[in-house]
């Protein structure tokens, strides 16, 4: 566990009613088990954000609660303004579940149309095919289909109700590389007209891409949030390369802000806190430095460290 | 409401679509009716044997159109996908039980058949509409129990339990063999059973007779047991793992 990742409960002020949703010191146990441990976070109206953390971390506890699937012991959920099974059964918040094959028996038109109805007709079928991108196969068994079409079969059914608040379970995990962008296009449409999304992703890159925000979750509790970069930045982290005539560990260890040291042959990767200082320590150590890198870390790297899951590398 | 109804017809349509399933409800019930007609020789009671039949049958299309199917739509996620739709808990209780009404039908019509073509059967309009009445109201209790097998087991338990319990009831009931045929303490239970209940009105009916206030009582009671039962776990489920109590 980072030892700068619990971080002072300032959020004493809630401003309930303008969010879409709001963690207020949740706590929920299972057992012994402790899957949330006050955790307070809030989602503002129009916000997209992302939610990481390890699998285990309580995120789909977390989701439990947003969609008011369950209760939590202590704290208070609120989406949109009041209980989060209140803003469900009044159609206002759609969502994605990560899952199997649709249900069998059905084909893609029944299940839209089933959809449409749930949520009282605030769409049209033909609406719902085109904004899901699901032409081709509107006439087919519902559960014979691709990855990536069952996918967009799911988004549409979480767009039937003109949600405020759409929640995305892993929405691309079954896509190949062209439907997910295809996919992320949609979303960001649909973002674009002021709904708020909360989606989580095992690929980081997406986060990076599509999120305002990010939250990180771990341990039942929530270890950094930000936007992206400031996630990123947050753990300061960025990698310098260079090859050295010489290379000598300790030596290198000891220089400003070094976390990392990897040496293969003469070349040398040093993961730092303090880029610019680094740089400059390194020309004074005497040796030629050549085919100098300083790269920023990726989130994926900031996440690895925030939730103690690198591998002790430290 | 509209709700209600689409969700109600989305899983009617599915369940007439379940080729397979309704083929074994109707040929396996079928088959036994014409087998024991024949052993009978005619001297049988035929209208009796149709009621046994077509409620042997009706008990494994109503406990099988829900035990057999929500266990494989908790593990692809389809019903924690219901779940977060304002569809509410009552719409989709009422949806799945009018669902597996439907799913009797094609075997009482057969069982039906059978009784007129085969066992010469011969009621009156009254007494014929008084019949399936009495399966398809019968019927209620024995969807609910599959409601809740479908609840409560998982995808590999529920098709022996379902079997099991089919059986258990069938017999128990009386439809096979006469409950005086059993030994005293377990004739006394036999009497409770649903099946035993239903059995009872039915015979009655094609008697000619009403059914008996106390079994219509009987079946009522055990509808709204077993009804409140599955209302109480549908509410508690997060519909991704079998029972939330049971970690």
């Amino acid at each position: 566990m980072c030892p700068s990742g619990s971080e002072p409960d300032h959020r004493g002020m809630l401003h309930t009613s303008e969010n879409a949703a709001t963690f207020a010191s949740v706590v929920r146990r299972y057992g012994e088990v402790v899957a949330l441990d006050h955790l307070s976070f809030e989602i503002a109206r129009g916000e997209t954000v992302a939610l990481l953390g390890p699998n285990g971390a309580g995120k789909s506890t977390a989701v439990d609660l947003l969609l008011g699937l369950r209760a939590p012991d202590e704290g208070r959920v609120t989406v949109l303004g009041g209980q989060p099974a209140r803003a469900v059964a009044a159609g206002r918040v759609g969502g994605m579940l990560q899952t199997g094959s649709l249900p069998a028996g059905a084909r893609v038109r029944d299940l839209l149309a089933l959809g449409r109805a749930l949520y009282g007709a605030r769409r049209t079928v033909p609406e719902l095919v085109a904004l899901a991108d699901l032409d081709e196969v509107v006439d087919r068994p519902a559960d014979r289909l691709s990855g990536g079409q069952t996918q967009r079969v799911r988004f549409a059914l979480a767009l039937a109700g003109r949600p405020e608040l759409l929640f995305l379970d892993e929405p691309t995990v079954a896509m190949d590389v062209e439907s997910r962008h295809r996919f992320w296009a949609i979303v960001r449409a649909v973002a674009a007209d002021g709904v708020s999304i909360v989606f989580a992703t095992h690929y980081l890159e997406e986060a990076d891409r599509m999120a305002d925000r990010v939250l990180v979750i771990d341990r039942g509790r929530l270890v950094r949030e930000g936007t992206p970069a400031a996630v990123r930045a947050s753990q300061a982290t960025r990698t310098v390369r260079c090859t050295l005539p010489a290379p000598d560990r300790a030596r290198l260890a000891a220089l400003p802000g070094v976390r990392e040291v990897t040496i293969h042959g003469h070349d040398v990767t040093l993961t730092t806190t303090d880029a610019d200082e680094l740089v400059g320590a390194m020309y004074a150590l005497g040796q030629p430095v050549r085919d100098l890198q300083v790269s920023a870390a990726a989130l994926e790297d900031a996440f690895l460290r925030l939730t103690g899951a690198a591998g002790g590398g430290r | 409401m509209t709700a209600l109804f689409a969700y109600t017809r989305f899983e009617v349509m599915r369940t007439l679509r379940n080729t397979r399933f309704l083929v074994v409800t109707m040929a396996m019930p079928a088959a036994m009716y014409l087998f024991f007609l024949r052993i009978s020789r005619g001297m049988g009671d035929a209208a009796g044997l149709m009621v046994a039949l077509a409620g042997f049958s009706m008990i494994n299309a109503a406990i099988g159109a829900n035990a057999a199917t929500i266990p494989a739509e908790r593990a692809s996620g389809w019903l924690r996908q219901l779940r977060i739709t304002p569809l509410p808990a009552g719409g989709w209780l009422t949806a799945r039980i009018a669902q597996a009404m439907v799913a009797v039908v094609p075997g009482l019509a057969v069982i039906s058949l059978c009784g007129v073509l085969a066992g010469h059967v011969e009621l009156s309009p009254a007494q014929w509409a008084a019949y399936v009445l009495v399966v398809l109201a019968g019927s209620i209790p024995f969807s609910f129990l599959g409601l809740l097998l479908g609840q409560l087991l998982d995808a590999q338990a529920a098709q022996p339990v379902q079997g099991l319990l089919t059986m258990l009831l069938s017999f128990g009931g009386g439809l096979f063999f006469p409950l005086t045929t059993f030994p005293e303490p377990l004739r006394s239970a036999a009497g409770l059973l649903p099946t035993h209940l239903f059995f009872a009105a039915g015979q009655g009916v094609v008697a000619g007779q009403l059914p008996a206030a106390a079994d219509v009582a009987g079946l009522a009671a055990w509808a709204v047991a077993l009804a409140a039962l599955a209302l109480s776990i549908w509410s508690r489920q997060d519909g991704r793992r079998v029972l939330t109590v049971a970690r």
